[in-house]
């Protein structure tokens, strides 16, 4: 319904709009089909380079871990590096690195991935090790303890030992949003991690990781038909799983500010996070709010930059964007618009909170110019292309595109189409779409203060 | 995430077999690992260069990945060169070089900048200054002319040299604070001692020494375009490249650089371990490490392999003891780096502190290991494939290419480097790989650092004489209580 409603007015609009700085000229070639156990594979052929990007891309997040288990859908992406029928611990990588390829993974809000970069001629093989453990992940007490630990001090290393902790989405996750879902401790409480059995993980790997809940996608230096024959030879016979009910992560809507404070024993300087609901994913106001975002926060020509780093002297740093983890397109469920200001000893949260809220009042009341809503077209065009090059390996964040536009769309040639989708927006679209969300009511801030120092012996 | 991000390493290529039996498969059933195919070559996209009139080099490359372009312009000076007691001065001059020229306010130039699609960034490091861009391919022209504006006409107002320090001020206190950062910070300084390689960037200490006067002569004297090169790689053609670089560097004057005297590396006796005090920690952030060779010594590839063996892949020795086999870390990896005058090879991990006397042991021991025995057969020929298939990877990107080729002009490589790496990284023996070990792995002679609460790991430490102690600033202090 609201999609139709959508198309009527992007197709009014776009009779209106001028010069298009989105206009998609390059194109990535895009090949999709369906197994017959409903594994979605989408091949997108590249030969700048003799490489390939295999990602496997399954529909399960963190959002919907089971209770009492935080943390254990990241847990589980490690276990699935601890062996299957045919290839023992750890020899996923081995198997990877001796044909040349990094592998990886990571889990995200709304999804979890696997991925290895490669030279092309060792595709068959990233595509049979990616096979064989979506149909037969072989768990051990033994590993699991070791990735307990692993795990463990991945947390330590990234959240319980860094100043500030990752406060910024890990805490304004728990703080901002009221359906537990959305509101527990991805990274998970250490406890809850060690209490975690090898039935979780069997359960966990029987319910999700099945050929009907994941995406396939190969990108680079191959054709469609031989990625078709290698899917089909390798995945074609995993047997499909009834899946469960969606669980529901709906977010109501918030009808009042909300603030906190934390204090930090190893930061030495404070930090404050704000955080506001963000539409629903494709909706108008999401592409218009994606159309502000890199004025409000992507450089140093960046109005928040601009007016706390600058105008008011009140931050060395700030910076946000729809989400810290990934890009404005690969979460389904509910998000949040956060920024992390790093502030001037001797500066408070409440002034900066005031300087933000400054600069939103502004687009509310007298939006954003022609010139300011072309450059920030031009700047998310430039953007998309890193993407669809690079994005941390080479093609990854092409294939990772793809594979977030086949989950959660059912379509990947989206890739080649969304530029144009925010080009439909106007300048009138932001104002009003900022005017119903980025407001005070909407928003949710943590002050991170350090805590208070006991003295210690000659030691700052 | 199960690792870092991307490993920072390289490589070649090798054997191979032909792919699997093309049979249907049986229904549920799991076919056998298939081998893997003959490896494709790989033609690095080639270089044109032209030297400026005024002694600019520029190297042209035609990557058509993506419709855009990297560019990356560097001054062969960085923070070695920075005089004594102002350390960390060519970073501000690198920073404050983007607020404001002759003609654009910083205002001005950030907006520009945003406007074309572009991103503009500029950082020292030991041995040279790199500002680097990237655009739209076909704003190169509007790029380069507002690269060059950074780079020749800086004017380094008062008002922003000011806020550079006041923010710089807060972001040392900050970065005290990530154990991290001040596990690299102590490591550099112990070992560098008195060379130049020492310093790491600013410091405290030399913050208030480092003026407007300091960073206008810093520039005045090295930033000149015969001690400079431009690096284009991208989807366009080279006259274009050409062109454009004439037009926006081409009247950049000439200067006469002083020539630099290389200090000479301190030597190292014994195991040394130097503990920083950080109350509070529920991990120690574990260093060991040791000197390693300059970038454009021959046995740079068999150090590349010794090191990737070691600990520098995820399949490695330390990698699979430490974190596989015994879950004290997430993330251990070695690093091997080669400047221009020497260089260092360290070992890292962030360990539970109940395990950081085991962990400092378990790095020797692998150490110890690698050293008397050398790599195996299958373990090296791993190692060089390995380092083939992530140099491909490496390369398959336009930002990715300009590194290499950047790379190559810093260091005086021999400029066929993008073309030869193959088959120089696939030649080490596994004797030259043990000897490699000997040298790059110090074992007697080395330094550890150790960033933790000395109370809760003070007993796993007993095993070592020679320990003293730091603050978070690298500054001496008592044994902590």
């Amino acid at each position: 319904m609201e999609r139709h409603r959508l198309a009527w007015l992007v197709v009014t609009l776009s009779i209106m709009t001028a010069a298009p700085a989105l206009a998609q000229t390059f194109k990535v070639p895009v090949d999709y089909f369906t197994l017959s156990n409903g594994l979605k594979v989408v091949v997108s052929e590249d030969h700048a380079a003799p490489v390939a990007l295999v990602e496997v891309i399954y529909n399960i997040g963190f959002r919907v871990e089971p209770k009492g288990r935080t943390g254990f859908a990241h847990l589980f992406e490690h276990m699935m590096f601890q062996g299957s029928a045919q290839v023992k611990k750890m020899e996923h990588v081995s198997l990877m690195q001796e044909a040349g390829g990094v592998v990886n993974g990571s889990t995200r809000f709304d999804y979890t991935n696997y991925f290895q970069a490669l030279p092309a001629n060792a595709l068959e093989r990233a595509i049979w090790l990616e096979a064989d453990r979506m149909r037969s992940l072989d768990v051990s007490q033994e590993n699991l303890k070791n990735q307990q630990n692993v795990v463990s001090e991945e947390v330590r290393v990234n959240v319980l030992n860094q100043p500030h902790g990752g406060f910024e989405w890990l805490e304004m996750w728990e703080r901002a949003n009221t359906n537990w879902h959305n509101a527990h401790n991805f990274y998970g409480d250490l406890s809850e991690l060690e209490a975690a059995t090898l039935d979780d993980v069997r359960g966990f790997f029987k319910t999700y990781y099945a050929p009907n809940n994941a995406v396939l996608v190969v990108v680079g230096d191959t054709t469609p038909a031989e990625v078709r024959r290698l899917a089909e030879r390798h995945f074609g016979s995993i047997p499909r799983q009834p899946l469960p009910a969606p669980a529901d992560v709906s977010e109501p809507a918030q009808s009042a500010p909300k603030q906190f404070t934390r204090q930090d024993k190893l930061a030495r300087t404070p930090a404050m996070a704000a955080a506001w609901h963000l539409p629903p994913r494709m909706s108008k106001d999401f592409f218009a709010l994606s159309v502000l975002d890199p004025l409000l926060n992507s450089d140093d020509s960046a109005r928040m930059y601009r007016k706390l780093v600058r105008d008011e002297r009140l931050a060395m740093s700030a910076s946000g964007g729809f989400n810290l983890l990934g890009s404005n397109w690969d979460m389904k469920g509910p998000m949040l618009y956060t920024m992390r200001v790093d502030y001037l000893d001797g500066k408070t949260a409440d002034q900066v909170l005031a300087a933000i809220e400054g600069v939103l009042a502004e687009v509310r009341e007298k939006g954003i110019s022609a010139e300011d809503l072309q450059q920030a077209k031009t700047t998310i065009r430039s953007s998309f292309l890193d993407e669809l090059e690079g994005g941390g390996m080479p093609r990854f964040g092409r294939a990772n595109l793809l594979g977030v536009f086949a989950l959660f769309d059912d379509d990947p040639g989206r890739i080649n189409t969304i530029l144009e989708e925010l080009d439909r927006i106007t300048a009138e679209d932001v104002k009003a779409a900022a005017t119903r969300w980025l407001v005070p009511a909407n928003r949710t801030s943590i002050d991170s203060r350090p805590a208070p120092k006991p003295s210690q012996g000659g030691v700052r | 995430m199960i690792g870092r991000a991307l490993p920072r390493l390289l490589a070649v290529a090798v054997s191979i077999v032909l792919a699997g039996v093309n049979a249907p498969a049986a229904l549920g059933q799991a076919l056998p690992k298939p081998d893997v195919g003959p490896e494709k070559p790989f033609a690095p996209p080639p270089r044109v260069e032209r030297t400026l009139g005024n002694g600019l080099r520029v190297v042209a490359v035609r990557y058509a990945t993506v419709p855009k372009v990297s560019a990356i312009l560097t001054v062969k000076a960085g923070l070695a060169v920075d005089p004594a007691g102002k350390a960390g001065l060519a970073q501000l001059v690198a920073e404050s070089a983007q607020e404001g020229t002759t003609t654009r306010s910083s205002e001005q130039l950030k907006r520009e900048v945003f406007a074309m699609g572009a991103a503009l960034s500029g950082a020292a490091g030991q041995d040279s200054t790199s500002f680097q861009m990237r655009g739209l391919a076909e704003t190169l022209p509007r790029m380069l002319t507002v690269l060059a504006d950074v780079v020749r006409n800086p004017t380094f107002p008062q008002a922003e040299v000011d806020l550079i320090k006041a923010n710089t001020a807060q972001q040392l206190q900050a970065q005290m604070a990530s154990p991290q950062f001040v596990a690299n910070k102590v490591f550099r300084q112990t070992l560098f001692g008195d060379h130049p390689y020492a310093r790491t960037g600013v410091t405290p200490d030399t913050l208030p020494a480092i003026d407007r006067a300091s960073i206008v002569e810093y520039h005045k004297t090295y930033y000149r375009p015969n001690y400079a090169f431009l690096v284009v790689v991208g989807d366009v053609a080279p006259d274009v490249v050409f062109s454009a670089a004439e037009q926006a560097f081409g009247g950049w004057a000439r200067g006469a650089v002083p020539a630099t005297k290389a200090a000479a590396l301190p030597a190292l006796a014994g195991r040394r371990l130097v503990f920083v005090q950080r109350p509070n920690s529920v991990q120690s952030s574990v260093s060991v490490g040791n000197f390693a060779i300059r970038r454009d010594d021959e046995r740079w590839f068999t150090l590349q392999l010794t090191n990737q063996i070691y600990g520098a892949a995820f399949d490695s020795r330390l990698v699979r003891n430490i974190r596989e086999e015994k879950g004290y870390t997430y993330s251990p990896q070695s690093v091997f780096q080669a400047m221009a005058e020497g260089g260092l090879y360290r070992a890292v991990a962030d360990v539970r502190n109940d395990v950081t006397g085991a962990t400092i042991k378990e790095i020797y021991a692998e150490i110890d290991k690698l050293r008397a025995g050398g790599p195996e057969t299958e373990e090296l020929s791993d190692a060089k494939q390995y380092s083939r298939g992530v140099f491909l990877l490496q390369n398959a990107t336009q930002s990715g290419f300009a590194g290499t080729v950047n790379t190559v002009n810093t260091f005086s490589l021999p400029g066929d480097y993008p073309e030869t790496f193959q088959r120089r990284i696939s030649q080490p023996s596994a004797e030259a790989v043990k000897t490699g070990a000997e040298m790059l792995l110090g074992s007697q002679d080395s330094v550890v650092v150790v960033v933790g609460d000395y109370a809760k790991v003070k007993e796993q430490l007993a095993g070592f004489a020679n320990i003293t102690f730091v603050d978070l600033t690298g500054k001496p202090i008592p044994e902590p209580k």
